[in-house]
This record gives C-alpha cells, sequence and structure tokens, in this order.
C-alpha cells in the first residue's frame, strides 16, 4: 500500500471521535455504546486489575504455538508438492477439497480428537495458518521463473541448494502474503475458539463480559484484538521489507 | 570439447499437434572455437542451443558433445536472453552461488574466481550491489562472468545480448571478445543479428525460418584480437555480413538440408 503516512491516523481517529460526539451528545445510548474515552479509560484502569494481561497472554500463546507450527508445516509442504509432482498428486486433491471448510466449523470435531483442553485451540489454530501459508507457498513455488530452474540444471547445483537458495528465497513474497493473512486469520479463529469452553483469552474476556453485561470490558477486548491484529500485520511488514528487499523489483 | 550433431531434428507435441523446431541438421563445434548459429526467429535456434544444454530432448538424429581429453563428464555453461540473476544474491553472490560446489574448482580459492571474473567485466565495484540497483547492461555482464567462471568445457549463449541498448551492446561484444581471446573457450552463440556473427564467431551456420533448416555454413577468416569499431570499416566484413544476408534470403525450398561450405 503507498497511502500517504501523514494521513493514516485520520479514518480511526476520526470514527472514534463521531462515536465520541455521538455517545456524549445523548445520540447514542451510553449503556450499549460507552464512549470511547470511557472504554480507553477502563482498559488502562480497570480491566487489568482483572486479569486482562493474562488474557492477552493466553491468546498469545495459542496464536504462537499454532500459527508457527501450522504456517511451517504449510510452508515445507508447500514446498514438496511444488517440486515433485508425485507428491502434488498424492496431496492436492485433499487439500483442495479441505481448504474451503471454515476452520472454526471443525473445532467440535477437534474437541473430539484432542480433548476439551488448551491443545484444541492451539490444533484449531494452527490448521487456518497450515492452509493460508500452504496456497500461498504453492502459488509462490509454482512462480519461481524457469529461467532459474534451468540455470539450476545447467550449472549443477544441488538439490538441497537449490531449495535452500533458489525456491525458498524465489517463494519468499507469497510466503510472506501467506504468513499475513494466516496471522489475521489466526486472531478471528483464537478468539472464536475461546468463545466457548475456555477459562482465560481474550475471547473469553469478550464472551464473559456479555454475559455478565460489563459492556466497557467488552469493548476493551475488542480494542486489545484490534491493536494485536495491528501490531502483528506491522511486524511482519517490518520483517518483510528486510527479508525481501528485491519484492516488485526486476 | 567437441560437439557433433547429425541429422538432428525436434519436435514439439503438445494438445496432439505437432510443431517441428528444426529438422536435419549437421554440424560440428571444434574444441577452442566460437561457433555462431544465426536465423530469423522462428528457426528453432534457441531450442538447438537448449538441446545442447540438455534443457531439451531432440527428436532424431545423433548428438554427440565429448570432452577433448576425454576423462570427465563434459561441463556446460550457458548464458541466457534474460539475465537469469537471482535477484536475492549480490551479484559477487550470484557468481559464487554457481561456483561453490563446482567439482571443477575444487580446492581452489572460489571468492579469488569471483573477484577475477567481476574485475574482467569491470564490475569489481559494484560486487556487492544486488541486480535490481544495476543496469540492464551490468546483469548481463555478470551473467557472461559467471558463465566463463565455472570454467566451462562449452559456454552456450542464446542471444545474450538482445535486450540491451545499442550501446550496451556494442560494449558487451567487446568485453565478450576481450574475455573469449584470452580464455579460448568453445562457445556456440545463438543470434538473429547478422552482424553480430560476423563480430564474434570463428565460423557461422544459418539457419532457414520455420522450420529451421541448414542454409549455409561460413568460415569468417577476419584477423584477431578483433575490435568492433576497426573490423566494421574492413570491406570483408561487409562482405561476410553480404553474404549472410543472400543465404537468409534465398527460400528455404532451395536446398533444404544441404550444407555449402564457402572458402
Amino acid at each position: 500500500m503507498n497511502l500517504d503516512r501523514r494521513w493514516l491516523w485520520l479514518s480511526p481517529v476520526g470514527a472514534l471521535l463521531i462515536w465520541e460526539i455521538c455517545t456524549r451528545s445523548g445520540m447514542l445510548d451510553a449503556r450499549f455504546f460507552p464512549a470511547p474515552s470511557a472504554i480507553m479509560h477502563h482498559l488502562v484502569f480497570v480491566i487489568p486489575q482483572q486479569g486482562l494481561f493474562a488474557d492477552i497472554a493466553a491468546s498469545l500463546n495459542r496464536i504462537f504455538w499454532g500459527y508457527s507450527l501450522g504456517s511451517a508445516l504449510g510452508a515445507a509442504l508447500a514446498v514438496a508438492m511444488g517440486l515433485s509432482k508425485p507428491v502434488r498428486a498424492l496431496c492436492y486433491p485433499l487439500v483442495a477439497l479441505t481448504y474451503p471448510i471454515p476452520k472454526i466449523a471443525i473445532l467440535p470435531l477437534i474437541m473430539l480428537i484432542f480433548g476439551i483442553g488448551e491443545l484444541s485451540r492451539i490444533v484449531v489454530v494452527g490448521i487456518g495458518s497450515f492452509f493460508l501459508v500452504l496456497m500461498n507457498t504453492l502459488h509462490g513455488v509454482d512462480s519461481v521463473a524457469r529461467i532459474y530452474h534451468d540455470v539450476a540444471k545447467v550449472y549443477g547445483i544441488g538439490r538441497r541448494r537449490f531449495i535452500a537458495r533458489v525456491i525458498v528465497p524465489g517463494a519468499l513474497p507469497s510466503i510472506f502474503t501467506g504468513l499475513k493473512l494466516a496471522i489475521g486469520y489466526s486472531l478471528v479463529i483464537v478468539v472464536a475458539a475461546e468463545f466457548s469452553g475456555a477459562n482465560a483469552g481474550i475471547g473469553y474476556l469478550i464472551w464473559q463480559s456479555w454475559e455478565t453485561f460489563s459492556i466497557k470490558s467488552m469493548y476493551a477486548g475488542i480494542f486489545v484484538i484490534g491493536a494485536l491484529g495491528l501490531a502483528f500485520s506491522a511486524g511482519l511488514e517490518w520483517l518483510e521489507r528486510r527479508l525481501v528487499p528485491w519484492r516488485d523489483k526486476p | 570439447m567437441q560437439v557433433t550433431a547429425t541429422q538432428l531434428g525436434k519436435v514439439f507435441r503438445h494438445n496432439g499437434r505437432e510443431t517441428v523446431a528444426f529438422q536435419d541438421i549437421s554440424f560440428q563445434i571444434h574444441p577452442g572455437e566460437f561457433f555462431c548459429i544465426v536465423g530469423p526467429s522462428g528457426c528453432g535456434k534457441t531450442t538447438l542451443l537448449r538441446t545442447l544444454a540438455g534443457l531439451e530432448t531432440h527428436s532424431s538424429g545423433q548428438l554427440e558433445i565429448r570432452p577433448v581429453n576425454g576423462a570427465d563428464a563434459p561441463r556446460v555453461g550457458m548464458v541466457f536472453q534474460e539475465h537469469g540473476l537471482f535477484p536475492w544474491m549480490s551479484l559477487r553472490n550470484n557468481v559464487r552461488f554457481l561456483l561453490e560446489d563446482s567439482p571443477r574448482l575444487a580446492g581452489q580459492d572460489v571468492d579469488a574466481a569471483c573477484d577475477r571474473y567481476l574485475a574482467k567485466v569491470g564490475l569489481s565495484a559494484f560486487a556487492h550491489y544486488y541486480p535490481h540497483q544495476v543496469s540492464g547492461g551490468m546483469r548481463q555482464r555478470v551473467s557472461v562472468a559467471r558463465s566463463f567462471a565455472t570454467e566451462p568445457d562449452i559456454l552456450l549463449m542464446d542471444e545474450p545480448f538482445v535486450f540491451l541498448d545499442y550501446q550496451a551492446r556494442l560494449a558487451l561484444q567487446q568485453q565478450l571478445l576481450l574475455i573469449w581471446e584470452e580464455t579460448r573457450k568453445t562457445v556456440a552463440f545463438v543470434t538473429h543479428d547478422i552482424e553480430e556473427a560476423v563480430l564474434l564467431a570463428d565460423r557461422v551456420l544459418v539457419l532457414s525460418e520455420h522450420p529451421g533448416r541448414v542454409q549455409g555454413l561460413l568460415d569468417i577468416d577476419l584477423p584477431r584480437p578483433r575490435q568492433v569499431a576497426a573490423l566494421r570499416k574492413l570491406p570483408a566484413y561487409a562482405d561476410y555480413v553480404e553474404r549472410i544476408m543472400s543465404l537468409l534470403q534465398r527460400n528455404s525450398d532451395d536446398a533444404p538440408g544441404s550444407v555449402e561450405a564457402f572458402p
């Protein structure tokens, strides 16, 4: 995205300002739509004493394990599928069939297999990341230009070096596309997975607050999710600029 | 390195349709010679070169590639139309990557070899740049440098200067002449540019339009070392260009498959 950085803050701050005015003027019911300033006050001064950080830590832990393991497995299988026709023929039909299933829809099934504890929530996040990174990496491996295959073949580059120094860097821009999609999707899944049966996590905080009509805590949870999503994608953008300096260059 | 092609032919089959790329092509490339293959686009010259490189298989005839000493397996190098440099490696690492596990360079100082060949193409100062940070001419110079650096038995060049502007092309032709006259590698160089072929080659194989057949084979008896600017003023140079031109203009069904050797 090539937005002028000076105006990036305008639409989010503008939306919050309008919200603030509407609540204070009574156009919005403060019981359902508390003013953003009140939510921020609640977020900073009230719920940290009620275990907010434990909730954040619980969600981050699930995302960390699920996202990193799922992404790593997805990328590895995609490289194998991209370079070996038998592996591709064996795996692709199953991947194509299961890829479109909403991952949260199989949470009950996963709980049946992995129990109702922590493992199931990590697994469901992992499966979501796995498919997104796999599909994008596969596209990336396929799009490594033929000339690089030819150069490697003519000059007798060994298979391991070819994978490590040609295929993986060549697919890296697409791998990053997958990683960025997967981190956002991981947040969606972890919150949904925490709505039921969890006893900690941001999803648990949001759901719990709704059930006890602690509307400000519910909004605070939503704000935290938004902030985490923003931080993750900014971190990945930074990493991408460092690792893929040639992206979109000849 | 001796290359012998006998009645070589290549047919592509795609969706049940057959396309003849070239047929009935016979020639020899002798050790240490600069051999050019000239023809219009669509004559199969790139496919022919890719066949020599082992990137395509021929459909008929025989192809024999034999190292002169007969000891180890022949090793080829190739320069492509597009530079084929890896965008994620510095210019230096683009050279180094091809040398690192080359058996031919075992025991040698790979870093010194990188430096030597980058210096030959005048890019020592740019060794740490990435391909997207330098011009197209510089990228293709690296591509030439790394192919020589692998010390191949035969160097295959597929219209390596076709995408460069006129000035850069002249500079690279001169640079290639310099490196070649110093190293005397066996080279097979494909081009559609008749003047380029006469400038560079010891012998020129002329192919007809689709499907590619041999139209003629010329010895280019011009003195070496060659200077691009000086060479173009020689009457013999214009004469060779004229002869190839007339070979290309002749209808390809005049004498399909026959090889005409000019004295």
